[in-house]
């Protein structure tokens, strides 16, 4: 996808979400089309369960209809900001009190790996390339751990947990490694 | 805690971005982002930063179920539709109207692009946007202007009213000139009304729209002193040819 796609991709869906602000269902139908192939995987990915992720789905949707005329492009992309509704309500429904009680089992962790892999984001774009590169730069505990928050959604508990780390070892990577990231994705 | 020390805010916006802020702690920091607006961006800059991490989920389709509860759910009359207020809908454009002109006008066009690319053609299109503020510059009314018929319909957060003797008009700013052309008035208690085709007309040449307290039957070939609101007219049909592509690309 060149630049000049991805600035009419993010003007298109731009307009969609302020047809939403205007109560187009039209729009809304289009933007879910367009939008929701992705959001589900990024969904899925963080709860593990279809039927846990369906429910996220509606969810994000429906926050996104109510929430349309709040959006501006100072609150980043398009895709960014149904990305953030979609992870935040991920993570809200993973660390709900239905679900606190609930231990993750082990084959929750099956997809682990290839998500977490980030030469996979070097496959395309540009900015993947970079952040790929800039994650690379990381130690390794660093890059697992800001990975592990980001994709499965995991607390710094559960992320020492999982990964055998020092709680105050796994907040300290988290820390720095946020900041390395910031340090080169914005020299 | 202190936050206005540079670094803690860098550390607090990236560990909201990457979701490992959590509990209280996440509820106060979006408390602090409300009133904040550098820490949003700071924020924001984190979550663009890594959102390819996300872009790069694969694609799951969904069943077609969500989409069937979806439209269930935003059909006006739904249980769970929750139709908002106009003016809480105008929140939008007011954030756009308030915001860096170029982009403002470019996203409100690309907003009225899609208005006009309605399928199947609808009958009346919505081709002008004002958005108009008091001289507070508080946005107080929104001007919308249809064709087929040509008609006006006045938006206002608290009703237009002006005493017996006198009434209330709408006026254009020419784009060349700057000059106030008189445009219309506005009948009392009227949300809508007609507009001749030469109003119509008028229009195009409207940068901005405003709206005075005259006297009745006073001469309309300039405004008084008592101008109530004013503020910029958006064309959207002269954008709709434009293209997606439009002048003023909206980067995260």
């Amino acid at each position: 996808m060149t630049r000049r796609d991805r600035q009419e991709a993010t003007y298109d869906l731009a307009m969609l979400i302020g047809r939403c602000a205007l109560r187009d269902q039209q729009a809304f139908l289009a933007l879910y089309d367009a939008t929701s192939a992705k959001l589900f995987g990024v969904i899925l990915r963080i709860v593990k369960r279809e039927h846990w992720a369906e429910e996220v789905l509606q969810d994000v949707y429906l926050k996104a209809w109510q929430a349309a005329d709040s959006y501006n492009a100072s609150r980043g992309r398009p895709m960014t900001w149904l990305i953030n509704i979609a992870r935040n309500r991920s993570i809200d429904f993973l660390r709900g009190a239905e679900h606190a009680a609930t231990q993750r089992s082990e084959e929750l962790d099956d997809g682990l790996p290839s998500a977490l892999d980030p030469l996979r984001a070097a496959e395309t774009g540009k900015e993947m390339d970079r952040l790929a590169e800039c994650l690379k730069q990381l130690k390794d505990g660093q890059r697992e751990c800001i990975l592990m928050v980001y994709h499965q959604g995991y607390t710094p508990t559960e992320v020492s947990r999982h990964s055998n780390h020092p709680i105050g070892t796994v907040k300290t990577w988290i820390r720095r490694g946020l900041q390395q990231l910031r340090d080169c994705m914005r020299p | 805690m202190r936050y206005d020390d540079p670094t803690l805010r860098q550390q607090l916006a990236g560990a909201y971005a990457l979701g490992s802020l959590q509990g209280p702690a996440r509820a106060h920091f979006e408390r602090l982002m409300e009133d904040d607006a550098e820490l949003r961006r700071l924020v924001v800059d984190y979550q663009e930063d890594l959102s390819p991490l996300a872009l790069d989920a694969p694609d799951v389709r969904p069943p077609a179920r969500i989409r069937q509860r979806l439209i269930e759910a935003t059909t006006p009359g739904s249980n769970t539709d929750t139709e908002p207020s106009w003016w809480h809908r105008l929140g939008f454009w007011r954030g756009l109207a308030t915001a860096n002109g170029l982009l403002a006008v470019a996203l409100v066009a690309f907003i009225g692009v899609g208005v006009l690319r309605q399928e199947p053609p609808v009958p009346s299109e919505l081709v002008y946007v004002g958005v108009l503020s008091d001289q507070e510059q508080n946005p107080g009314v929104a001007v919308l202007a249809y064709n087929n018929p040509f008609r006006l319909e006045i938006e206002a957060k608290t009703a237009l009213t002006a005493p017996a003797d006198s009434e209330l008009r709408l006026w254009i700013r020419d784009r060349d000139t700057g000059t106030p052309v008189f445009l219309a008035a506005i009948p009392a208690g009227e949300k809508t009304f007609a507009l001749g085709e030469g109003p119509w007309k008028l229009l195009r040449r409207a940068k901005a729209l405003m709206i005075t307290r005259e006297a009745a039957g006073s001469p309309v070939s300039a405004p008084g002193q008592d101008v109530l609101y004013q503020g910029v007219c958006v064309n959207l049909k002269k954008w709709s040819g434009a293209g997606l592509g439009g002048p003023s690309a909206p980067q995260g």
